[in-house]
């Protein structure tokens, strides 16, 4: 009757080449970029030198702030436009699904495209400074390439795309004989809202944006690209990237990286912590 | 006079309204859902809007409720009217098929939710809602989350919410229909007893005509998005006007033909299809030379064995035997190739193929026109 009696130990070896590629390709060089934090290149013994130099070295413990001041912003900007987006657009709305696909057009793209359309159309001598001059707003361009707004920007389109591409989905599971029921016993639009819909999406939107968040803390291209490495944008990825490609110091570069993952954990704890205060189950009732 | 008393001790009582329905007419672009509805309910009244799905029904409920705007036309409450008040402000009770009870509450807040809107005193919601609790059984369970009730609680917790705002009018849409079959009996009673305490006007939609009948005091046929037919429950189960009333009402047994003679207060009718004769018993509203359906429902119809009947009997063979425990359905296939369906009470006393006669009583045989 019961299947799992006649499960044996030797059918788990059937995990086995499942197992075997995920255990050579990630658990190995995870242990393997861990354990290297703790030594010097060219030394055998242990040391927490690595992170004394990370914390006490300016060039690397500012990546920290450096990092969240630009992705977390954007973040919340991105949660806003496409909370705002999906939520008009979840009744069946004329032109609704060609705003969803534009919004979430920019994932197909992927970064490295946004980026140079950033640039193309926010330099000095694009099309929106063009625009700008043109119709005499402003005398000289604004700077929104090449430093922080070039990356917050181009960070914005592709968080945006990501946290709507998981709303649109997510809007049509509250039920919408829920808010009808709330508007009959005499909630305005705003109370149906905050006491209806927002309090059963709410969940599901913190966990999008927390998995956007930790995301973006990873950015490295739109950095390089239409930030400024050397100094706005320096994010997590891209001191790394320079100590493993261009001063070949693995151990550092991996330091950053074990940095950059306790980072995202705490991120990662604060959101959910935020989102355990609120209603977590599911919208629907009905048996 | 019990009822009266009743009414004068009971701390709920509403003043009921009444509810009127000028030529609605709904369009969802070039589909009519509904056309040109006319419709009075009376204070107090249980207005049932009976129909097969696609009829129309849920849509007048809605634009009632004020989820679908009319296309044309106009309903008013106590003559007031309501098209341009906005669905927050029309003072409806709302019970949803889904119930739509709000998942992160428990079953008081679910409750209280619409008095919260009204901002009613601390006091007196607590005294509202306990109160609405006790009047649906739902004792003990105010602190319970929806989610761990069963079926037939979240209906009450639904009725509860929709009566505890006092509503003027109270709308039901199919709220019996995802109960069991022993539940749904139970619930209907209480429904009923509920709307003779609080006399309420209410709204019911169903596509179930035992629900229809058992619970409303005027009934409302619809189909095609046109009101076929309203009355009350007696009416339309005992002289349903046309064709489609009486078959969703379940007449089961239609002949078309003509009424080509009068004998003795009574019409002879002549079918089209096979010129089978019939006796029928004399009604005002038709006379000779008309283009009539004969119906009978299945109950009606007699199984006999005496022969010595002469009149109004066809002969036949059981084809279908289809025994439902406190009654039988049969097929009869007579020898003009009809088939008739008969219910015959108690045991099946009737082997599958066996020779039979039916016996048309001209009394309960009712003539009703096509459309």
């Amino acid at each position: 009757m019961n299947q799992e009696v006649f499960a044996k130990k030797r059918d788990y070896l059937l995990l086995l080449p499942s197992l075997i590629p995920l255990l050579l390709l990630f658990v190995y060089p995870l242990l393997k970029g861990f354990v290297m934090t703790f030594q010097q290149p060219e030394t055998a013994g242990l040391t927490l030198a690595n992170y004394v130099e990370f914390f006490t070295n300016s060039n690397y413990y500012d990546t920290i702030w450096r990092t969240l001041y630009l992705v977390v912003p954007a973040s919340i900007i991105e949660l806003f436009i496409a909370f705002g987006i999906t939520y008009f657009i979840r009744e069946k709305m004329r032109g609704g699904g060609i705003i969803a696909g534009l919004t979430i057009f920019p994932l197909t793209l992927g970064s490295i495209i946004v980026d140079m359309a950033v640039i193309a159309f926010f330099k000095p001598t694009g099309w929106f400074n063009t625009t700008l001059i043109n119709m005499g707003l402003i005398d000289e361009p604004f700077t929104l390439v090449y430093n922080y707004a070039g990356a917050f920007i181009a960070l914005v389109i592709l968080g945006t795309a990501f946290i709507a591409s998981n709303l649109v989905g997510m809007m049509g599971t509250i039920d919408p004989n829920l808010e009808r029921a709330a508007r009959t016993l005499g909630a305005s639009r705003w109370v149906t809202f905050k006491r209806v819909f927002w309090p059963l999406i709410r969940s599901n939107v913190l966990t999008v944006f927390a998995l956007n968040l930790i995301m973006q803390i990873g950015v490295y291209s739109t950095a390089v690209i239409v930030g400024n490495p050397a100094s706005e944008t320096r994010t997590f990825v891209v001191v790394a990237f320079e100590e493993a490609m261009r001063n070949f110091n693995y151990n550092m570069a991996n330091t950053v990286a074990i940095v950059m993952g306790i980072t995202q954990l705490l991120v990662l704890s604060i959101v959910f912590a935020i989102r355990k205060r609120g209603y977590i189950g599911s919208a629907s009732t009905f048996k | 006079m019990s009822q009266a008393v009743k009414k004068k001790n009971s701390t709920t009582i509403l003043d009921s309204t009444r509810v009127e329905i000028r030529n609605l007419t709904k369009q969802f672009g070039s589909t009519t859902a509904v056309h040109n509805a006319s419709l009075d309910i009376e204070n107090g009244e249980f207005m049932t809007l009976l129909g097969p799905s696609g009829c129309g029904k849920t849509t007048i409920l809605s634009m009632i409720l004020g989820t679908l705007q009319p296309t044309s036309g106009e309903i008013t409450f106590n003559g007031q009217p309501i098209n341009k008040i906005d669905m927050s402000r029309r003072d409806i009770g709302m019970v949803f098929q889904n119930y739509a009870l709000f998942p992160h509450m428990t079953v008081a807040q679910n409750i209280a939710f619409g008095l919260d809107m009204r901002k009613v005193s601390k006091s007196e919601k607590k005294k509202r809602v306990e109160e609405a609790i006790e009047m649906v059984q739902l004792n003990d369970l105010g602190n319970r989350f929806i989610k761990d009730l069963s079926g037939g609680q979240q209906q009450r917790v639904a009725l509860a919410r929709a009566i505890v705002i006092r509503p003027r009018v109270l709308l039901l849409d199919e709220p019996l229909s995802n109960l069991d079959a022993k539940l749904r009996k139970e619930m209907r009673t209480q429904l009923k007893k509920l709307h003779d305490e609080l006399g309420i006007t209410t709204i019911y939609v169903t596509h179930d005509q035992e629900e229809a009948l058992s619970l409303s005091t005027k009934v409302t046929v619809m189909s095609n998005g046109i009101i076929q037919q309203i009355g009350t429950p007696k009416e339309i189960f005992g002289k349903p006007k046309n064709y489609f009333v009486a078959n969703f009402i379940g007449y089961g047994n239609f002949l078309r033909g003509k009424l080509i003679d009068e004998q003795d207060g009574q019409f002879i009718f002549e079918a089209d299809k096979d010129s089978v004769r019939l006796v029928v018993n004399h009604d005002k509203q038709h006379q000779v030379g008309d283009e009539v359906i004969l119906t009978i429902k299945p109950e009606m119809l007699e199984i006999i064995t005496d022969p010595k009947i002469g009149m109004n009997t066809l002969s036949g063979k059981i084809t279908v035997s289809d025994y439902i425990g406190s009654a039988t359905g049969y097929e009869v296939e007579t020898k003009e190739g009809r088939t008739f369906k008969v219910n015959v009470l108690g045991l099946n006393p009737y082997a599958m193929g066996e020779e039979v006669r039916l016996y048309l009583d001209p009394a309960k045989l009712l003539i009703i026109d096509e459309e």
